[in-house]
């Protein structure tokens, strides 16, 4: 089911494309976590040895990203998105996937999310969606004992380790995430989820040092939820990566 | 004021463009709470500007940011946009080429030596320079049953807003044949109050500036907004997107001084920081 938006770019989309040239493109999505061992800028050094996450619906749009250009696209003019409030505007809706996946952000390899449907075109930006777990997860949402975000691991700090344990309860769609790509007959996208970024803000000197190897529960009210919370709204925690031909087998 | 223009004409003839800066009601009056659907700051806060100085120039008109300047207004001055009643003409580029004038920029930059009173008293200036401000504003917070909260901040970034477009997109300015275009260069006062850099959501808060005051003077300084972590605010308010270096209230503002900068209106600009 594609939105209101994509409906409208591609209204009379047959499989032979419409008046604007567009025609109907289907690619797969997989998520990745990366950075698992990472010193956050409160000191900590984090070693994140559990982390899973309720990722989706997510969006591409033509609209420009409210951040991260580099360098060649400075040069070549490439606009950015007003990056203040209120002011992201993302334009046309190319493709979308509507399902909610749980994803095992210390896999091996990348976790299929689903594959995405919408029209060919010059994709710019994202919307990536974080949200508690519906029912039709199943048993697949356990590990995230009805959040949307669940991690473990342990923080390190002049000789203080804490071992914590927890997740927040984000319900959030992070919008204009860079998100560059040429839909056409043939290509994938890979989402890796920085959890670097997630912890950044994560100040563990308010959870109780370890003592019997348990780990400090990271309550709701706490500045290390605060933080995390934080970090998985901030687009940075998310990068796609854009590959043009048939995912490899 | 001293406008130079370097328009060469076209197939088109020329025009006049006229430079202006303003603050709109927001900086002139106040910023008013919600009401129902009408946009103000949460939790029924009223902010008053009683003064809000920039140090503004680098002023420039092009066809194209590659191009020679149809028109510039190099030098910097300082305006306090709080006294203003409507749009403040300050410059005007004459015999400027009658097509779409599509580059558009300026900037607010730290006062120095070679800055000057725009309309801003001699007072104002010296203390602009004596904070080397970019943009100093002062200002009153209301808030019913509660003692007003008062403010003095000054910023010393330079910010550059470069290619504006207008409210529909439209890069520049077109000039008409042997008319007259506006170039308003529009200060928006509210945006120092967002409680999110990057949220489309993000809404005017003035609460947790309040609670800044820690030494119970009813009046909230920078330093007081430095030593709050916006990790001790409710989650899901302020809000930094992706910026690594802003953890604090003051960090936060601070940031939100440089989007002030629009054009003609709610047109925008894009922004460099140094």
């Amino acid at each position: 089911m594609l939105t209101v938006a994509l409906a409208l770019v591609c209204a009379h989309c047959g499989d032979g494309g419409d008046t604007t040239g567009r025609v109907r493109v289907t690619f797969p999505v997989s998520v990745r976590g990366i950075n698992s061992e990472s010193d956050n800028s409160l000191g900590w050094h984090v070693s994140v040895e559990q982390a899973f996450v309720a990722v989706g619906p997510v969006r591409w749009y033509e609209g420009p990203p409210i951040f991260g250009l580099n360098l060649f696209e400075r040069l070549m003019g490439v606009r950015l998105a007003y990056a203040h409030p209120g002011h992201y505007v993302p334009g046309e809706a190319l493709a979308d996937i509507t399902a909610q996946r749980v994803i095992d952000l210390m896999a091996p390899t990348p976790t299929p999310l689903d594959t995405a449907t919408g029209v060919s075109g010059e994709s710019l930006s994202a919307r990536v969606e974080l949200h508690p777990p519906g029912a039709e997860l199943g048993p697949s949402a356990t590990p995230l004992r009805g959040l949307a975000l669940w991690t473990r691991g342990t923080a390190t700090r002049m000789g203080v380790t804490v071992r914590f344990e927890g997740g927040v309860a984000v319900d959030y769609a992070v919008r204009g995430v860079p998100a560059r790509a040429t839909f056409g007959p043939a290509g994938s996208f890979v989402l890796s989820v920085d959890l670097a970024q997630w912890f950044d803000r994560a100040d563990f000197s308010t959870l109780p040092p370890a003592t019997s190897g348990e780990a400090a529960p990271i309550t709701m009210t706490s500045e290390v939820a605060n933080g995390l919370y934080r970090g998985a709204t901030n687009g940075a925690a998310y990068l796609f990566a854009w590959t043009t031909g048939a995912p490899d087998r | 004021m001293v406008a130079a223009a370097m328009g060469c004409g076209s197939d088109n003839g020329t025009g006049t463009v006229r430079v202006s800066v303003w603050g709109e009601e927001y900086i002139q009056d106040m910023i008013p709470p919600v009401m129902g659907a009408e946009a103000g700051i949460e939790n029924g806060w009223t902010v008053r500007y009683t003064k809000f100085l920039v140090n503004l120039g680098a002023v420039r008109l092009a066809t194209s940011a590659s191009a020679a300047p149809s028109g510039t207004l190099a030098g910097f001055r300082v305006f306090d946009l709080h006294t203003l009643t409507g749009p403040l003409v300050i410059g005007t580029f004459s015999n400027v080429s009658a097509v779409r004038q599509a580059d558009v920029g300026y900037a607010l930059a730290p006062v120095d030596a070679s800055s000057s009173a725009g309309n801003a008293t001699a007072a104002d200036v010296t203390l602009m320079r004596a904070g080397s401000y970019a943009v100093y504003v002062e200002g009153t917070a209301s808030k019913a049953g509660v003692a007003d909260v008062r403010f003095r901040w000054g910023f010393t970034g330079r910010t550059d807003f470069y290619d504006c477009h207008d409210s529909t997109e439209q890069p520049g300015v077109a000039v008409p044949t042997s008319g007259t275009a506006s170039m308003q260069l529009t200060l928006h006062g509210d945006h120092l109050f967002y409680d999110d850099l990057q949220s489309p959501d993000a809404r005017l808060r003035f609460d947790a500036i309040a609670a800044a005051d820690a030494n119970g003077d009813r009046e909230v300084t920078l330093d007081e907004l430095g030593a709050v972590q916006l990790t001790t605010l409710p989650m899901t308010q302020y809000s930094t997107g992706p910026l690594p270096n802003v953890r604090t209230l003051r960090d936060f503002v601070t940031h939100l001084v440089s989007t002030v900068g629009h054009f003609n209106g709610e047109g925008h600009c894009q922004e460099r920081r140094s």
